[in-house]
């Protein structure tokens, strides 16, 4: 199990918000973390935990763990999620939503090339969950809705507000 | 990735022009209520190349783009702008992701006794809204003009709402 809190991303800006899982372990203290971040990313600092290391997302480590030959794509889904975020209609093969039958919180998937990655609706934006690759997808998939699932568990319940499930476009 | 450095790389470019190609056609397909075979015939080209363009994977010759924006019955204008200054822009909140390739550049103005509605002509339009991009955040932004005397707000972000239901008064 982990704790969780969240981060913007830095390349990505719009009248949606786009923003990333930070997995954290049990132990840590998740609320105060979760100030801090919004403390420096309100002053537009990059958020970093007292020992100065910088707090990473998933996507920063995803985007850290790629080969040279993926960089030129992985520019191009951060591309995507900036038209997405400012609510530009893209092709479905770039941007799809994938939520399945009577599930409450809204999935998405973006992907480019050989690159997935995996998120969620949130109030006014998205959550960006988990990342991987195409020849992946089935694993990918169970490991996105489980951290979904942990993630929206440990949130509490009066402050939790869901993008539900429309009839209309994303 | 820094949004300075996503900003120079080519694959924002690449994917910023393949995605208004998507909407040019995706546009043209709602106007004329074609599927893609029809579409495929209208511009003399196989299905698969208008799977292609309408998957965002466009990325042929220049002349074929001019080509293209023609049978469309538009023109493909192409502007360069000094990219130390659309960074510059771009961190003050000025730049739209809007391309000219895939706006449309209407407005109305209302007069201030709200009784009044002028659908200004293109020309004017395209003057007022270089006007705004270069000025103002994407809020809400209102502007005051006078033309014949007479006191006229614009409201940008309105002007789609009022131009549903100047078109369903009539």
């Amino acid at each position: 199990m982990h704790k969780f809190v969240t981060k913007g991303i830095e390349a990505v800006k719009g009248k949606q918000q786009f923003k990333q899982l930070v997995i954290l372990p049990v132990t840590a203290d998740a609320e105060k973390l979760q100030r801090e971040i919004d403390a420096q990313e309100e002053k537009n600092e990059t958020p970093k935990f007292e020992d100065s290391n910088t707090i990473e997302g998933v996507l920063d480590v995803y985007e850290k763990s790629l080969e040279d030959k993926y960089k030129s794509s992985f520019a191009g889904i951060l591309t995507y999620m900036n038209l997405v975020a400012n609510l530009q209609k893209v092709p479905e093969k770039k941007f799809k939503d994938v939520t399945p039958d009577k599930e409450d919180v809204k999935e998405y998937e973006f992907k480019n090339g050989k690159l997935r990655v995996y998120l969620i609706g949130i109030p006014n934006g998205k959550l960006i969950i988990h990342c991987g690759y195409k020849n992946e997808q089935p694993e990918d998939f169970v490991k996105f809705r489980s951290l979904k699932k942990q993630y929206l568990e440990g949130k509490v319940p009066k402050k939790v507000q869901h993008e539900k499930r429309r009839i209309d476009t994303k | 990735m820094k949004r300075e450095e996503l900003i120079r790389n080519r694959e924002y470019w690449i994917v910023q022009i393949q995605n208004s190609v998507y909407n040019l056609i995706e546009n043209f397909l709602k106007e004329r209520k074609f599927n893609k075979t029809q579409l495929a015939d209208h511009l003399g080209v196989t299905k698969g190349y208008v799977s292609q363009m309408l998957s965002g994977e466009y990325n042929h010759k220049i002349s074929k783009l001019v080509d293209l924006s023609l049978s469309f019955n538009k023109a493909p204008i192409v502007t360069f702008v000094d990219i130390d200054q659309y960074i510059q822009d771009d961190k003050d909140g000025k730049v739209s992701i809007e391309h000219p390739l895939n706006s449309t550049i209407e407005c109305f103005v209302i007069s201030s006794d709200s009784k009044s509605v002028l659908r200004l002509d293109s020309k004017f339009s395209e003057i007022l809204m270089a006007n705004w991009y270069k000025n103002s955040s994407h809020s809400s932004v209102s502007t005051s003009v006078y033309l014949d005397e007479n006191a006229y707000s614009i409201n940008y972000s309105q002007y789609n709402k009022l131009a549903q239901s100047t078109e369903n008064g009539k």
